[in-house]
């Protein structure tokens, strides 16, 4: 099977207004499955949909940054989207090609994350139901939203993520700390810098990640470009996600 | 105007919080939040809203009719039940 590849960088804004907008596309049949791989410019932070904006991020801190932020349309925790340190996938596909079983669609995703880390010589491990990790500690996030036939799932690949910012953007639940058995978030996360002890570079990451979701989902990709359609459908969406009624709805 | 608020961490799973707000035994309103999944998502703010100006009484009944139309990772409902009850103290 061959799905379609697109390489991109803009806002969280309309990057999660081009996410919605191919998951409510390829649902009506009008788009063909497709991994996006975009860099989020400028650096922004992204929540789940049912998250309470004060209880997941520090506001203060991203008004003093001027550091975007917004809600998903999937569910999940706060991410930070560094420019110049993390890669954002998204994956829209048939569900009936991947599974309609919910936690086995995300763990065969999420393989593909497994796949490309381990291009770079480091050893991975899918952890149910969302993560990624190396070393025991976190280097990847997913979330996944589903419409009757077709699903979304986006997530990250930090590889130089700057995590003073993080670990000051992102708040965690004490009771989330103790069950993950740490006192701050930086005890938690990795990324690939910190693992090779060199940074393996942008370009190189988009490879691995190709390579990684075509091993996983055994397919093969055609680069292509967004349609118009889906650019006028972003358009109208993209205002959403910079409203206030969508980012303090809860 | 009672306000009242609980949290969960689902072993294994994900982090559940329900706010409220109670008034003369009747849920003004109530705010089901968390890093949890669910399929589909609108039937939480479906939920939600039916629990809104509902009593206290009825509150566990209503999500109980909920049981077969949402998936949740990371939690089940019985989880929004027990947090819920907690808070409560039903």
């Amino acid at each position: 099977m061959v799905w379609r590849l697109i390489i991109g960088e803009g806002s969280i804004y309309w990057n999660m207004a081009i996410d919605e907008a191919m998951l409510v596309l390829h649902d009506k049949g009008l788009i063909p499955n497709t991994l996006r791989i975009y860099v989020m410019k400028p650096s922004g932070v992204t929540f789940g949909y049912f998250q309470r904006v004060d209880d997941a991020i520090n506001l203060e801190f991203l008004r003093s940054k001027n550091i975007d932020y917004t809600r998903r349309i999937t569910g999940g925790g706060a991410v930070y989207h560094d420019m110049n340190g993390e890669i954002t996938y998204s994956i829209v596909a048939k569900i009936d090609n991947i599974s309609r079983d919910i936690l086995e669609s995300y763990k065969i995703i999420c393989q593909g994350i497994v796949y490309a880390i381990e291009e770079f010589g480091l050893k991975a491990e899918y952890k149910p139901i969302n993560d990624v990790l190396v070393n025991g500690k976190k280097i990847s996030g997913s979330a996944q939203a589903r419409k009757k036939q077709s699903l979304l799932q986006h997530g990250t690949l930090m590889y130089n993520t700057d995590l003073d910012i993080l670990s000051n953007v992102i708040k965690i639940p004490k009771e989330k700390m103790q069950a993950h058995g740490i006192r701050s978030i930086r005890d938690r996360v990795t990324t690939l810098s910190i693992e090779l002890g060199y940074n393996p570079g942008y370009k190189h990451i988009v490879q691995s990640l190709i390579s990684g979701f075509r091993k996983a989902l055994s397919i093969e990709f055609k680069h292509q470009e967004l349609t118009p359609m889906e650019i006028t459908y972003a358009k109208k969406l993209v205002n959403k996600y910079r409203s206030k009624e969508w980012i303090f709805k809860r | 105007m009672v306000y009242k608020s609980g949290i969960k961490r689902v072993k294994g799973g994900k982090t559940l919080k329900i706010d409220l707000d109670v008034e003369s035994g009747i849920i003004k309103d109530i705010i089901i939040s968390g890093d949890f999944f669910a399929y589909p998502m609108e039937a939480v703010d479906e939920l939600e809203n039916m629990l809104k100006g509902a009593s206290v009484s009825n509150a566990i009944e209503i999500i109980n009719c909920f049981r077969d139309r949402i998936v949740f990772i990371g939690l089940t409902i019985d989880d929004i039940i027990d947090l819920l009850r907690k808070i409560l103290f039903l």
